[in-house]
């Protein structure tokens, strides 16, 4: 050993029992902070990927132009590629074999690196005789053979086939219907003599510059207006070009959910250090003894913390790599549309940096604290050896009124009011963490969940009349891959005598699915009322009409008056409203009792998870010549709901992590505060304290924590809900916020619950230590 | 009347060659009102003695019996219980709880057992130990001889059937050490206590009434008359 520091790692083998929850805390710190950035940063790849191969990879485009203009913006050091692009599209009159044909004109570089297109045979066409045409013509045309492309006059152009075009790589050319043949400018010439072409200088500007920015000084410098650029934005905002731009989003988030989590890491690492530093006080007093200074201790305590850093940052690391490949695999497997280009075994070079970075700092910044308690240890606690865990307490705890194991718990936590809010705030973070996010729930509910009305096929009839009949209803209910089937009677403009004032009014029959849904809706009344009773209605409210439960409405229904009681106002319905006509709902009883009628206007059906197109087209066949007409949105509704799945595995998947630092960090905290006072335990035990009294005495003191922590972590994260709630869901969707009961509830619980499993290993740890080995712990 | 028997007592760390036998084969006994030492060098197997005798430590062989119960027959709880109604300790620290102060540091094996403290037994030991004015201090507001003091009123509040302390006056000046062993053979006749102490200071065996040399697991007892030669 030449240095003192070079005592850290055999101080640290020594003590690697009480580091231990040290080195899980940093794991954890890099492990979320890596998966958190590693995850955002594979979604941008992924949209990067999903945008290039959908546009190409420019990142703009001038038009208008001339040459030397062109070869000035090409001399720009920020440009990195560039050239010109002419498209024809198959409307121009060109074709071949019969069918109409666009075509593509540029150089190779600008085909293969910007639009990112390859050739899967022979070679790109440098001859003006030369084209390249779409693979899929290999069945009728090879390699070297001469073609005629058919020109709108019905004269012929000749080329010789250089090259099979990949097919997948159509679209970035400039459509995504019909075939593209690749020419070169001379080829073009040749193909449509004397005819002047729109043509486009493609850009390709370097990451490194700012694009934005370049773009307005080649505005500038040669004139051009707005109408000339155009930019490929959805590119330029993954990128993060624009202002607001969607990587700048994206990383915004996954900073500040790394500031929360470094937060809460900083205060775990803060807190295990703390009693690791209180366990060896006498070790820090003999450090001062043999004259180290108080700087010297606080460098110690520091070293040690970066020390354990050497294992448990690369250990985070890798964790996070696999977490974010399974999590990239899952988002894949849920929703294909959105998440397929996510990378599968992609590593974030820029997620590793950052969260060592962060890792490092938290580390240090957490080890503040602990360096300067173990710098104000005074030598006399080597000398005397009265390491007095807990020293120093101003008031004598309350045997009177509690127990006194109750009492010495209680007291032992409030005692030191540094020590107690600490302890408190580290239970409270993490409630308030929860009840912060779980305001995310409903706001991935809102934009991404269908509702739970929301039909994947519609039939309705085709002249908005009762002529659905019963029989067709009762075939489509027995389809194996449906969920449900709901159906409505409509009856349209009946004349109605509300309040004394005639108004028209759109009677609709509802069933028990779409009664049980406008439950939330009802401002007064009954449903049960309505679905079990005859000309009971259902009124949806308008401010105009002042009609309360009990009222009557006059309905005058193929010229009979029928009188119809209401027994529930309804706020709001999620069938389109009129302006002036009146919705009444009723039962299917009531609605064939006023009006006659026995089909149905419209049969909405909501299919089970695996349906397919063929389920729909089974459905769709049972009406034949029936007179209705479909709406099938199967296919969006499933897409929508795999969001909503990618987006709620996301969201939960974060509230999980919370929930499990919360557990982790209230153990680790319990675990600690009792090591810390092993030999004041001890004594105790000694004295006749039996192992009960001794678990009742940590539960009370971990209780202590647990329930102020809960009351203070409330008071602050209830209105932290409410301002995310109302700024994500009420100033979007308009739902009300409430207190989040079950959220509270289930957090509270979770946070009580943990603190009594918290209390079980040390308890255990005491029982199984003889009362001598208790009493001379370290 | 005998109030402790220690027959054959056995206790052994490790094994194979790093095999250690703290105590081999020791008897004794105590007689109420009996005030004992055990003398020896250090690693000799005296606190290892008093570990077991307290029923901190369990034997590996052999039988303790206070108060005609075998400690070790007992289950845990219950030899807990016996314990801190039986068995009042001394400790070298003092192992006071810091958050209580003198009063009830001293009620506190009275607490553990749900008792009502009897508050003029209290103030009787207050006034023996000359503690009354400080008993509502916090044992960091007390001198090492002051919370030793608080130790032995701790002690001797459920009037134990026998008292074990381990280097009561190690931490202590010798005029405090004087202190605490007058106190303990105060207590020894006023209360008919049975105390056994260890010790490594020959000088504090003067006021026993037998001595006990441990050297190397073997106990011997000196006798009462050994005194005179360790003094």
């Amino acid at each position: 050993m030449k240095y003192y520091l070079e005592l850290v790692p055999i101080s640290a083998k020594i003590h690697r029992r009480q580091s231990k929850m040290t080195r899980i805390c940093i794991i954890l710190a890099v492990f979320l902070v890596a998966v958190m950035f590693g995850l955002a940063d594979m979604y941008l790849r992924g949209m990067t990927q999903k945008q290039l191969l959908e546009t190409g990879d420019w990142h703009y485009q001038i038009s208008s132009i001339d040459n030397e203009t062109a070869a000035l913006i090409a001399a720009r050091p920020e440009v990195e590629i560039s050239g010109w692009h002419t498209f024809l599209s198959p409307d121009a009159g060109y074709s071949f074999g019969g069918q109409t044909v666009a075509v593509s004109v540029q150089e190779q570089k600008v085909f293969e690196d910007i639009f990112l297109n390859t050739l899967t045979e022979g070679s790109y066409p440098n001859a003006d005789n030369e084209i390249a045409v779409p693979a899929a013509l290999k069945t009728t045309v090879s390699l070297g053979n001469i073609i005629e492309v058919v020109r709108s006059d019905g004269s012929v152009a000749s080329f010789t086939i250089a090259g099979f075009l990949d097919d997948s790589g159509m679209a970035r050319l400039g459509t995504s219907a019909g075939q593209v043949f690749v020419l070169t400018e001379g080829g073009l010439r040749e193909l449509a003599p004397g005819s002047i072409f729109e043509q486009k200088f493609m850009l390709q500007f370097s990451p490194l510059c700012n694009m934005p920015e370049t773009i307005s000084d080649i505005k500038a410098w040669h004139g051009l207006t707005e109408e000339q650029v155009s930019a490929n934005e959805v590119l330029l905002s993954i990128e993060g070009q624009m202002q607001g731009s969607s990587i700048k989003q994206i990383y915004q988030v996954a900073f500040i959910l790394a500031v929360i989590v470094m937060i809460t890491c900083i205060l775990m690492i803060s807190n295990s250090l703390n009693s690791n530093v209180a366990q060896r006080t006498e070790f820090f007093g003999m450090m001062r003894c043999l004259g180290a200074t108080r700087r010297q201790v606080m460098r110690f305590v520091r070293r040690e913390g970066l020390y354990w850093c050497r294992t448990a940052i690369p250990m985070g690391l890798a964790l996070s790599v696999v977490v974010v490949w399974f999590l990239s695999a899952a988002m894949r497997v849920i929703s294909r549309q959105w998440f397929a280009y996510m990378p599968t075994f992609g590593i974030s070079w820029f997620s590793i940096v950052i969260s060592t970075l962060l890792g490092i700092l938290t580390v240090l910044l957490a080890t503040r604290t602990p360096a300067k308690r173990a710098a104000k240890v005074s030598p006399l606690e080597a000398v005397s050896g009265s390491t007095q865990q807990g020293t120093s307490f101003r008031k004598a705890a309350n045997t009177r009124s509690f127990k006194i194991e109750t009492a010495l718990g209680v007291h032992h936590a409030r005692a030191k009011k540094k020590n107690y809010l600490l302890m408190s705030g580290a239970f409270a973070i993490c409630i308030i963490l929860f009840l912060t996010f779980s305001a995310l729930v409903g706001f991935i509910k809102n934009a991404f969940m269908p509702a739970v009305w929301e039909p994947d096929l519609s039939i309705a009839s085709e002249t908005n009349t009762c002529s659905i009949g019963h029989d067709l209803f009762e075939q489509v209910s027995q389809n194996n891959a449906i969920e449900r089937v709901y159906e409505r009677m409509f009856a349209y403009d009946v004349p109605a005598l509300i309040d004394g004032e005639a108004h028209p009014a759109n009677v609709i029959s509802y069933e028990e699915n779409q009664f049980n849904w406008v439950r939330d809706s009802l401002m007064e009344g009954s449903i049960d009322a309505v679905m079990q009773e005859e000309n009971q209605v259902l009124f949806v409210y308008n401010e105009s009409i002042p009609i309360h439960t009990g009222d009557s409405i006059i309905l005058s229904i193929n010229n009979e008056e029928r009188t119809v009681t209401v027994s529930g106002v309804l706020s709001e319905s999620s069938l389109a409203r009129i302006e002036g006509t009146e919705t009444i709902f009723c039962s299917e009883t009531t609605f064939t009792g006023l009006t006659g009628a026995t089909g149905y206007t419209i049969l909405d059906v909501q299919f089970k998870n695996r349906a397919t197109e063929k389920d729909v087209a089974a459905v769709e066949s049972i009406f034949a010549d029936s007179g209705v007409f479909f709406t099938n949105n199967l296919s969006a509704v499933q897409q929508q709901r795999k969001l909503y799945y990618a987006f709620a595995v996301l969201v939960y998947g974060f509230l999980s992590i919370i929930v499990a630092i919360t557990i982790f960090h209230i153990m680790n905290t319990i675990s600690m505060s009792v090591s810390a006072r092993m030999k004041q335990f001890g004594a105790m035990r000694a004295i006749g304290m039996s192992d009960r009294q001794l678990a009742k005495m940590i539960i009370a003191e971990a209780a202590t924590y647990a329930v102020s922590g809960s009351v203070i972590g409330c008071i602050i994260g209830i209105p932290m809900h409410w301002v995310v709630f109302v700024s994500l869901i009420t100033n979007i969707w308009g739902s009300s916020w409430s207190v989040p009961v079950a959220t509270v509830s289930l957090i509270v619980g979770v946070v009580l619950f943990s603190t009594l499993l918290a209390v079980r290993s040390p308890v255990k740890r005491l029982h199984e230590m003889s009362i001598v080995e208790n009493i001379s712990a370290q | 009347m005998e109030i402790l028997k220690v027959h054959n007592l056995c206790k052994t760390y490790g094994k194979g060659e790093v095999r250690v036998d703290a105590l081999k084969n020791v008897s004794l006994s105590l007689n109420k009102g009996e005030f004992a030492a055990v003398v020896g060098e250090s690693g000799s197997g005296k606190s290892t003695l008093l570990n077991c005798i307290g029923a901190l430590d369990t034997p590996t062989s052999g039988r303790i019996i206070l108060d005609g119960q075998d400690l070790f027959s007992m289950k845990e709880e219950q030899r807990t219980v016996f314990r801190r109604r039986n068995i009042g300790f001394i400790f070298q620290s003092f192992q006071l709880v810091s958050e209580l102060n003198v009063e009830q540091n001293i009620m506190f094996p009275l607490l553990l057992d749900y008792r009502k403290p009897d508050l003029a037994a209290i103030n009787d030991i207050l006034g023996l130990l000359g503690l009354t004015e400080r008993r509502h201090h916090l044992p960091n507001q007390l001198s090492g001889g002051q919370q030793q003091r608080v130790a032995i009123g701790r002690a001797l509040i459920n009037r134990p059937k026998l008292i074990l302390a381990d280097e009561p006056t190690g931490n202590l000046d010798s005029k405090n050490s004087q202190d605490v062993i007058d106190l303990l053979t105060q207590a020894s006749r006023r209360y008919q206590q049975t105390i056994l102490m260890i010790t490594h200071n020959n000088n504090l065996t003067a006021s026993v009434d037998r001595v006990f040399r441990v050297s190397d697991g073997v106990l011997a007892d000196l006798g009462g008359g050994a005194n005179e030669i360790l003094s």
